[in-house]
């Protein structure tokens, strides 16, 4: 080959890659439905990667309540009537990739509002999207108190924040655990630490007396240390976790090396139904805070005053949820707080009369209403929410099968909180 | 009090990473092929105890897997010289540096192709991460720990213990009593004078890998038995650090020098965790006694 | 000039190709002629070139394996977010994030330069394994060290937000010019009398002693060069990312670096290039349709092509097309 050719072809090589683009660029057609208007909501969810369970349980979750609200006439915005459509991406849990598709859900696909991604580490990168082109993402799987102190104006929240996460915990340990000596052991992660530094603040308040408090790293596996120093201070309550595999081996360190604990409540592990499988006996008794429940009774009976009930029922987004999504038994907490994300929006939207970002965020503030998620309000200038309550769920023995039951708030409790002398080992 | 707790603690975790990191010593040592895969070996042998415990026909105890994960980890060993090593190390004579970073390169790659397969395996599950010996303890007296002085010690311990000790004694004894043992340790001094013995170089590089693979297995195995819990495939990104660690301060292709090494880095994170309460302090200690180590007396403790 | 000279022969073509081609693009996005996801995928090509040209000044050229050459890519990134958090309220209120940023660039980049430059010093003394295992464990103190910061969101996570209009598009030169950067820089590094230098130490350091490279000094400066690149990689991803976190550390994104070396062909400056497009569209094709199976195939392939390729893809277009050899330095 000689130089001639070697420019010759890099030029050629230049221009198709300049002109094919342009080439392709085609004019977006607009389609009209006669009898519905339509409107856009996009998102990217995880159906591959690291979230990929909950990404599938959040999707389910939300197509549920799009065909609830489809099913029943749709909704009537200014005097016409509009269905709801969802237009998502897999983001494959990738950081990278959010971005770019939320860039062309709002460029390319014309959506009218988003919704945000699984994780608070994914709705922090597509927040600046929202932000960019003003356009309202409800956050429904972001916990972090962080992402609502960047000044991002048009995220909105429906699960309750991070440092709200052992509110209800610690109330239990108030109400019924006089002499209560709390041990605090944590993942140091952004998300555990946002969830502690809550409670440690909500513990102060309740006049809680902390005898330890420490982290331990991500991925490690001794934490015999931890709860022999722990154990040694004289700590009869647990609070704390990060994740799954800590959780599991947390546990089984204490419940191995005899901790006589009155109560044990810890992030994320315990909620899932495989807790039992994994740690046994270990089990009994540990509870966990959780944004939801199957057993929950939130329902329209039971509205408490200053709300109003809004969406489906539990039993009627149940069925729209196994109509959309057969091969999942249950839905779990990501599921839920999905689907409350698109009654809030639709509330908003229903509120403004109007499918303009700005008013139906405007109208967001004075929204106060009751789902089969819960009640929803959030903080008019950071969008964060703040009247969604917490459950504990806790693992208990009946007909010697392991099952988790709502112990806390009592007025949507399904069993008395197992709160021994010592939950483990009371022999000895 | 806290003191004394965090210290027999720090031991008998060291004791488990030394029988881990022991493998490492003989292939990196003997055959200087830097074995990025030790790290997957061992996390392989740790996945076994909890299959033959929980997904097997016949239930194996896991206080038994240690010694069922050596023999299929001689059996992998096989597996592993002829897939990624043979054509590297097989035929050479002297290991020069350029033979030494390819070998380094394939085990690196063979490690991946492992993660990848654990990962596969326990992604069909709901998590992927809730793997554990459910329900396993040892009980005495309706308890499964003693304690000593305050500080509480898991009976399932001791065993883990007593085999990460047997281990190192047998091959050990292996190495100093038998004619192959000898072989291998004569390719640690010097290969060519191996040819001159009549062994077979290949057959000794081959029974090396497969004994190194066996002790990674049987390690991850007893590991299984310290932690029970949360075995995951991401359990290499935490083995295989500490695994050269131990190597580097022990000295390459001492046995017994890689498990007092495996004691000392845990004496270090024991009194360390006692000293500042960090665990991230504690855990950066060995790398830094790793640093130093390198710098000041790269052979090790017991290295020549 | 010298440098003008290096940046005039025929073995400069292609990078010359590749910021052309590149640069078009960037212009077309920004004119809005391409979709904002074909435009990410440019972006993480001139990532994965970067990350891995600037390995390959050490690992590649030298001979020296930096296993843990994650470390300055994860320096330049905190400091960048650090930074970029700190001032957060100035960014606001409408100042402009990229002084701030640049300031955190410089702070990473100067950091990782001068970690390079003295416990690099020291741990260059060792040779093969032990420099790779030297630089891991680098890397895990740094990490620890790290995730001790309580700042920022905790856990040594570090969250902020750049109010920009067009930040993507803004993004895409900021990615393009650490590109250049990178190709030129490395580009010299090779093709100089340098360059020759680190290739004789990479045959035999002993030998290259003998003929009068001053073989401790060459290295320090390879390593340097090879710190402060990679300490560019990471501030430009965390700018991208609007945050931090200890995973910039981790030791898979050392793996990609070297990985695409090793596929690419040890010892050429093309090598890494190639390798970087072989390897993302692995990357791409086994994440987009085997995701389960990606890292199985990605192990195979690394497997396979040290045991029968050992001079990688560059290599193989070396041998087997001689005429080429001119462009393909």
């Amino acid at each position: 080959m000689n130089k001639n050719l070697a420019i010759a072809l890099a030029v050629v090589i230049i221009i198709i890659i300049a002109a094919v683009p342009i080439l392709m660029k085609q004019g977006g057609g607009e389609e009209t439905t006669e009898e519905y208007g339509t409107i856009k909501i996009g998102m990217t969810i995880s159906l591959q990667g690291k979230y990929q369970t909950e990404g599938k349980q959040a999707l389910c979750g939300v197509e549920a309540a799009i065909k609830w609200y489809n099913d029943n006439g749709g909704i009537e915005v200014n005097g016409k009537k509009y269905k709801l459509e969802l237009k998502y991406y897999d983001d494959q849990s990738k950081k990278e990739l959010v971005q770019s598709y939320y860039a062309d859900l709002v460029t390319k696909d014309k959506v009218n509002f988003l919704l945000a991604p699984y994780s608070s580490g994914l709705t922090l990168a597509a927040a600046p999207i929202s932000q960019q082109y003003g356009i309202i993402m409800i956050s429904h799987g972001g916990a972090s108190d962080k992402i609502f102190s960047q000044g991002f104006q048009y995220v909105v929240q429906v699960l309750t924040p991070a440092s709200k996460y052992f509110e209800s915990s610690l109330k239990l340990v108030k109400e019924q655990i006089p002499d209560a000596k709390i041990a605090f052991i944590y993942e140091n992660s952004a998300f555990s630490n946002a969830v502690m530094q809550g409670a440690s603040q909500i513990a102060q308040q309740y006049g809680l007396q902390v005898v330890y408090n420490n982290t331990y790293e991500k991925g490690q596996t001794e934490f015999t240390s931890l709860v022999q120093e722990a154990k040694q201070a004289g700590a009869n309550v647990l609070i704390g976790g990060g994740h799954f595999e800590d959780g599991q081996i947390l546990i089984n360190t204490a419940y191995n090396n005899g901790w006589h604990l009155k109560f044990i409540s810890i992030l994320v592990a315990p909620a899932q139904p495989e807790f039992a499988q994994a740690v046994g006996d270990a089990a009994i008794g540990v509870a966990a805070p959780a944004q939801w429940h199957v057993k929950a009774s939130y329902s329209p009976d039971n509205v408490p005053s200053g709300y109003v009930w809004a969406g489906p029922t539990k039993e009627e987004w149940l069925q729209a949820f196994h109509e959309v999504c057969p091969d999942i038994e249950t839905p779990a907490y990501q599921a839920a707080e999905a689907g409350a994300a698109i009654v809030f929006l639709v509330e908003g939207i229903k509120s403004a009369n109007s499918l303009d970002n700005q008013a139906v965020r405007q109208a967001m503030n004075n929204l106060a209403i009751y789902t089969f998620f819960g009640p929803l309000k959030i903080d008019p200038d950071t969008g964060k929410q703040i009247a969604h309550p917490m459950i504990v769920i806790q693992w208990q023995e009946q007909n010697g099968q392991l099952v988790q039951e709502i112990i806390y708030p009592p007025d949507s409790a399904t069993a008395q909180p197992l709160i021994a002398p010592a939950v483990w080992w009371p022999t000895g | 009090m806290e003191f004394i707790s965090n210290i027999i603690y720090g031991l008998i975790y060291g004791a488990i990473l030394g029988a881990v990191a022991s493998g490492l010593t003989l292939i990196w040592g003997v055959m200087k092929v830097v074995n990025l895969a030790h790290g997957h070996l061992a996390v392989l042998g740790a996945f076994l105890a909890v299959i033959f415990y929980k997904y097997t026909p016949i239930t194996i105890d896991p206080s038994l897997s240690p010694i069922i994960a050596f023999i299929i980890g001689a059996l992998f060993g096989i597996f592993f010289y002829y897939t990624s090593l043979h054509v590297i190390v097989g035929k050479a004579e002297t290991m020069t540096l350029k033979v030494e970073m390819s070998s380094l390169l394939s085990t690196f790659g063979f490690g991946v192709a492992l993660y990848g397969l654990l990962y596969y395996g326990s992604a069909q599950g709901w998590y992927l991460q809730f793997e554990g010996l459910t329900g396993w303890t040892i009980q005495v007296g309706g308890k499964p720990y003693f304690e000593i002085l305050g500080v509480s010690i898991q009976y399932s311990w001791l065993v883990g213990l007593f085999y990460a000790v047997i281990l190192i004694a047998l091959v050990e004894l292996f190495l100093r009593k038998t004619v192959w043992g000898l072989a291998i340790r004569a390719v640690a001094q010097d290969s060519r004078a191996v040819a001159l013995t009549g062994y077979d170089p290949v057959k000794v590089k081959l029974l090396t890998t497969v004994l190194s693979t066996a002790m990674a297995l049987s390690a991850g195995a007893i590991f299984t038995l310290y932690i029970q819990n949360g075995i995951n495939p991401d359990l290499e990104h935490f083995l295989a650090p500490l695994s050269f660690v131990i190597v580097v301060l022990g000295g390459l292709g001492s046995v017994i020098g890689t498990f007092i090494g495996g004691l000392i880095i845990g004496l270090a994170y024991g009194i360390t965790m006692a000293l500042t309460g960090t665990q991230a302090i504690a855990l950066s200690v060995s790398f830094v006694i790793l640093v130093v180590i390198l710098l000041v007396k790269p052979q090790g403790l017991f290295g020549r | 000039m010298e440098i003008t000279k290096y940046l005039k022969k025929p073995s400069s073509y292609i990078m010359w190709l590749l910021i052309i081609v590149f640069g078009i693009v960037g212009v077309q996005y920004y004119a809005g002629y391409i979709s904002a996801s074909t435009a990410a995928i440019f972006m993480d090509l001139m990532k994965f070139i970067g990350i891995a040209l600037s390995l390959a000044v050490i690992m590649s050229y030298t001979g020296y394996v930096s296993f843990g050459h994650v470390v300055f890519f994860g320096i330049g990134g905190f400091f960048t977010a650090y930074e970029l958090s700190k001032y957060s309220q100035q960014i606001l209120q409408g100042g402009n994030p990229y002084t701030i940023f640049l300031m955190g660039m410089l702070i990473g980049v100067g950091l990782s330069v001068l970690l390079a430059a003295t416990v690099g010093a020291a741990v260059l003394r060792l040779r093969g394994a032990f420099f790779a295992i030297a630089t891991i464990g680098l890397d895990y103190v740094i990490l620890y060290l790290e995730m001790t910061y309580k700042g920022g969101a905790g856990g040594g996570e570090i969250y902020f937000n750049v109010s920009r209009p067009r930040f993507l598009e803004e993004t895409y030169f900021v990615f393009f010019i650490a590109f250049v950067i990178t190709l030129i820089i490395a580009y010299i590094v090779k093709v100089s009398k340098f360059g020759y230098g680190l290739a004789a130490i990479r045959e035999d350091e002993d030998a290259a002693e003998v003929i009068g490279v001053d073989t401790v000094r060459y290295k320090i400066y390879a390593f340097m060069i090879a710190a402060g690149l990679a300490a560019i990689w990471g501030s430009v991803y965390s700018w991208r990312q609007f945050n931090f976190t200890p995973e910039n550390f981790s030791l898979g994104i050392s793996v990609d670096m070297i990985v695409m070396n090793v596929i690419g062909g040890l010892g050429t400056f093309i090598g890494p290039i190639i390798g970087a497009f072989i390897y993302y569209i692995i990357y791409r094709l086994t994440n987009t349709y085997l995701p389960q199976l990606a890292y199985i195939i990605l192990g195979i392939i690394v497997v396979a092509v040290v045991s029968f390729l050992p001079e990688g893809v560059a290599g193989l277009i070396r041998s087997k097309f001689p005429n080429l050899r001119k462009y393909f330095e």
